[in-house]
């Protein structure tokens, strides 16, 4: 605690300091609010001397900005410490405590609600900035005196506005109001003028573990946007964008981007043991607000290696960081407004509104910034700069790929605006639709992605030569940019309908629309990411580019064959017993329904036995990639296999953590097409004793218990599961009451997870005497690769991000294109 | 092109394209046609619900309303579920095929998503019970015309 000794303004008063650090006293919400005005002062003194030492060009200032920048992470991780310790005591003198504490959660959730609620969540924000201020600080070193000033000033603007939220509208530090502590003492009793308990967080963020995980990585991605974002104002503000300021840009992205990949997934994984409807996303709202700043931030990273190795794309590149950074403000505003409840419950506290105000300050922003400044992003390195006139997402890039590019964006676009004028004009025959998904019957829906990726095919046939992976990057930016597109349609359409129209326009977007676009589009990028990282930079040839192809393709053709073979697809009411041409013979039925209109017959697995073909193209495409090097240098140099190997993870460190993630990411489609695709539920009303036949597995109910908890009541349901015999022990899925919030019981269901499936049951209600409970039980298939994926993409992000022993001289002595070539 | 010329065709494209946005929330036809009638779920109580007569029953919609208990047999634990949705106007008979959560009981704020067949029984999954924005869910001392409020106040 001593630096918060060093920290208190009011060291003069001494005497006060003792009472300042009782941290059971009422003095506990003037310290906080002490801290977090140091922070914003620290702030707001250093994006005012970090822009003019930008101006000015003087490196005194510059350290006075950094040393500012550290102050405000100080003061705001100091204040993040002083709200858990005012949990942990808890101390209602303190108003958030007062809103969200209790002394009967656990410690472990009593630190958890620091982020229960809006005020502690945005005193959250505020101290992971502070982190970020110094992993940024960190990262650009002293290598970068031009552009290092002109992010921290942008930086510390951001921390202005976080510290001034903190100190004013959401005030977390507010000492409780008397007429409120007497209301808590009526309800709890009272000692010392002080209430005895709170009413504690709310009893979903008390009953999984991954509530202290999820919500934290989430913010550490959230957050950490707002590094990059400064540093690319930075090169607008200095005028000038050289690769060697990507280096740094490029880690700085990529760590959120990690935290913000591995909190989307883990979000998911809460849903599914928590919520225990048997799914994982559910394109809810709130989950697409965190998805779309992943979406671009993905586009970014990418179209960043086309602005780094080939000088081309800077203004998309550019964009796409900002909007990445506007989508995380937006996210932020939308999971904490309150706006999803209701248009009008946004309205009632001033945070929305203030939020929504600076987005729109931002965004106006960033227009202006972009279009002020852009021009001199091109008058560098004695570049030419006719090229910039031309479509930013297309410079450099060969005259045959810009057209195949438009050929491309007029087949997405084209879809969905033929989509709205099919369903005004339905008696449009249904083969005239037959190249757009979009409202077709959906069985003939797949029959467009071929026809996408024929297009390619066709100029490789034509010799065009130019097919290089920058044209992969292009497509899989197209891609990536209408995704987000479609998301943001539909997560924004429900709020502004209902603010356009009142309660007549209360809607919500239902999942299809989402699923509908989600596949073609992830097909399309699963395939993509086989293709893009094995062509070379500039030209492929032709032969080349198909002997790399021919064992990819010949796999994903078998695993097709193969997976219908096994009855990957099925005809639905599934058929008993399917024999030995059951798959053929359903696929042959599947077929010839699709080209009529006027089928009727339901089928399964379709989709999924597209996807994970294209998977394990991806699959063998990236394999393929990492190991011929190393079969180059086992035969060439005669290395072992395994020195071989270790030796390229080691001269191109980043370029395998991309392929880590890449695999990760193949992992996890596979992962979401599986459990998906061939996902199983049952409902059961069962009394004691009761044998249920589900999948495999035989549930019996045998009894409840009922165990008090201290800070919650369970209802334990006890069911034996048994596989074809073999008993697998106890299940208990249970029913948790917690004692703050008695009205609210939450299911917390049980899971048996192996390689193949995860088994869960949950228990949706029971009897207190035991004679009667309702049960659900859900087997998704391969459903924990998707959780061990988060955690391959991290591993491979941090690969990436690592500094690399061997490449750090290589680099300060030739700034980048030598290098470029080696991991190329 | 001059700097100052691009931003103002960049605010013109950012306005124009805000309208636009607005313009297709504010029409509920251009929703519906872009969504698709069948991806677009509308909030609706009972009363709305008749109002709109057979139409109603080719989309899916959700039903807000408060769960009121048919007959003994009908409301004895078995699936599917068969109760009664009321907004105090009009009442609607529900079936439901999956399994109502813990506090599910008479007098509590449900939102049911499915869609009206044939006979006039809305058909739904599971019954969601609803919330306030605190997660206060109504408790079994409030009387019926407080819920009523209540109801009236979430919509």
């Amino acid at each position: 605690m001593t630096t918060l000794v060093s920290c208190t303004p009011a060291s003069a008063l001494g005497s006060m300091i003792l009472s300042i650090l009782d941290f059971t006293g009422p003095a506990v919400p003037y310290l906080g609010r002490g801290l977090v005005l140091l922070a914003l002062f620290s702030a707001t003194f250093g994006a005012v001397i970090g822009f003019a030492a930008g101006i000015r060009k003087d490196h005194r200032l510059t350290r006075i900005a950094t040393l500012m920048g550290g102050l405000f992470a100080v003061f705001m991780l100091a204040a993040n410490a002083l709200m858990v310790v005012a949990l942990l005591h808890p101390n209602f003198a303190v108003s958030y405590v007062a809103e969200v504490g209790s002394i009967q959660t656990p410690v472990y959730f009593q630190i958890v609600s620091l982020w229960a609620s809006l005020s502690g969540s945005i005193l959250l924000w505020g101290g992971v900035l502070g982190l970020y201020v110094i992993a940024m600080i960190l990262a650009i070193g002293n290598k970068h005196p031009d552009y290092l000033p002109w992010s921290l000033g942008t930086l510390l603007v951001i921390c202005v506005f976080f510290a001034m939220l903190v100190s004013s509208v959401a005030d977390p530090f507010q000492p409780t109001p008397a007429d409120h502590i007497q209301e808590m003492c009526l309800m709890y009793g009272c000692a010392n003028g002080l209430p005895l308990d709170g009413p504690g967080p709310n009893p979903l963020l008390q009953n999984h573990w991954l509530m202290a995980f999820h919500p934290p990585t989430l913010y550490l991605g959230y957050v950490g946007m707002a590094a990059p974002f400064a540093m690319i104002c930075a090169a607008l503000f200095a005028g000038r964008l050289e690769s060697g300021w990507m280096t740094p840009l490029r880690r700085m992205f990529l760590l959120p981007w990690a935290f913000l990949t591995a909190g989307i997934i883990m979000g998911g994984w809460w849903s599914f043991a928590v919520l225990g409807w048997g799914g994982f996303w559910a394109w809810d709202p709130v989950e697409n607000a965190s998805f779309m700043p992943w979406l671009t931030g993905t586009a970014f990273l990418h179209s960043a290696m086309m602005m780094q190795r080939r000088e081309s794309m800077k203004t998309w590149t550019l964009i796409l960081g900002m909007v990445t950074f506007l989508l995380t403000l937006f996210g932020t505003f939308l999971t904490r407004s309150g706006v999803f409840n209701s248009v009008h419950a946004f309205a009632e506290g001033p945070v929305g509104p203030i939020f929504l105000g600076f987005i729109a300050v931002s965004l106006v922003f960033c227009v202006v910034l972009l279009s002020l400044r852009e021009h001199t992003l091109y008058s560098l390195n004695g570049l030419p700069t006719l090229s910039r006139r031309r479509l930013p997402a297309v410079q450099n890039v060969s005259q045959r790929t810009v057209i195949l590019g438009a050929v491309l964006v007029l087949v997405f676009t084209l879809g969905p605006a033929l989509a709205i004028s099919m369903t005004l004009i339905d008696s449009l025959p249904v083969a005239f639709a037959l190249p757009f998904p979009f409202t077709m019957p959906r069985t003939l829906a797949w029959l467009w992605l071929p026809l996408v990726l024929v297009i390619p095919a066709f100029f490789l046939a034509t010799k065009n030569r130019h097919l290089g992976r920058e044209l992969t990057i292009v497509l899989q930016n197209f891609a990536f940019t209408l995704f987000t597109f479609v998301v943001f349609i539909g997560t924004v359409y429900p709020i502004l309908s209902e603010a356009l129209r009142g309660d007549e326009g209360k809607v919500s977007v239902g999942e299809p629309y989402f699923d509908k676009f989600a596949f073609p589009i992830g097909m399309i990028l699963v395939v993509l990411m086989g293709i893009g990282p094995a062509l070379p930079w500039g030209r492929a040839s032709v032969s080349r580019a198909w002997t790399r192809f021919a064992v990819p393709l010949i796999g994903a053709g078998l695993t097709g064959v193969l997976w219908v073979f096994r009855g990957g697809i099925q005809q639905q009411p599934g058929i008993e017993d399917p024999g030995l041409w059951f798959g053929f013979q359903t696929l042959g039925n599947y077929l010839s329904c699709s080209v009529s209109t006027t089928c009727e017959l339901q089928f399964s697995g379709v989709y999924t036995t597209l996807a994970l073909s294209l998977c394990v193209f991806a699959l063998l495409a990236g394999f393929n990639e990492y190991l011929l090097p190393v079969w180059a240098r086992f035969r060439g140099k005669k290395e072992t296999p395994i020195v071989a190997a270790w030796q390229v993870a080691r001269k191109g460190r980043r370029r395998w953590g991309g392929h880590i993630a890449h695999m990760g990411m193949i992992m996890a489609v596979f992962s979401m097409a599986m459990a998906k695709g061939y996902r199983q539920e049952q409902y059961f009303t069962t009394g004691p004793g009761q044998d249920h036949e589900f999948a495999e597995y035989t549930i019996t109910f045998e009894d409840i218990e009922i165990l008090p908890e201290g800070f919650r009541e369970s209802r334990i349901g006890k069911f034996r599961v048994s596989k074809q015999g073999k008993d697998l022990g106890l299940f208990e899925p249970r029913i948790n009451t917690y004692k703050t919030r008695p009205g609210m019981p939450l299911p917390a269901p049980t899971s048996r997870v192996t390689p193949t499936h995860t088994l869960q049951l949950s228990l949706m209600s029971v009897e207190k005497d035991g004679s009667f409970a309702y049960l659900r039980v859900i087997r998704m298939p391969y459903m924990v690769w998707l959780w061990i994926a988060a955690a391959v993409m991290f591993f491979g992000t941090m690969i990436a991000i690592w500094p690399s022993a061997t490449r750090r001289p290589q680099s300060t002595r030739k700034p980048d294109e030598k290098n470029e070539g080696h991991a190329a | 092109m001059k700097p100052w010329k691009r931003l103002v065709l960049a605010l013109s494209a950012l306005v124009i394209s805000g309208a636009i946005l607005a313009g297709v929330a504010y029409s509920p036809e251009i929703g519906r046609s872009l969504f698709g009638e069948s991806n677009l779920v509308m909030y609706w109580s009972p009363s709305e619900l008749l109002a709109k007569g057979d139409t109603a029953k080719l989309s899916t919609v959700r039903l807000g309303g408060m769960v009121v208990r048919g007959t003994e047999e009908d409301w004895a634990k078995k699936l599917p579920l068969k109760f009664f949705v009321t907004d105090m106007k009009e009442t609607i008979p529900v079936s439901a095929s999956g399994a109502p959560p813990d506090m599910f009981q008479e007098g509590i704020g449900v939102i049911v998503e499915g869609r009206m067949d044939e006979n006039g029984v809305f058909q739904t999954g599971r019954p969601i019970v609803k919330h306030s924005n605190e997660y206060r869910v109504p408790s079994e001392g409030d009387s019926m015309k407080d819920m009523a409020s209540t109801l009236k106040e979430a919509q």
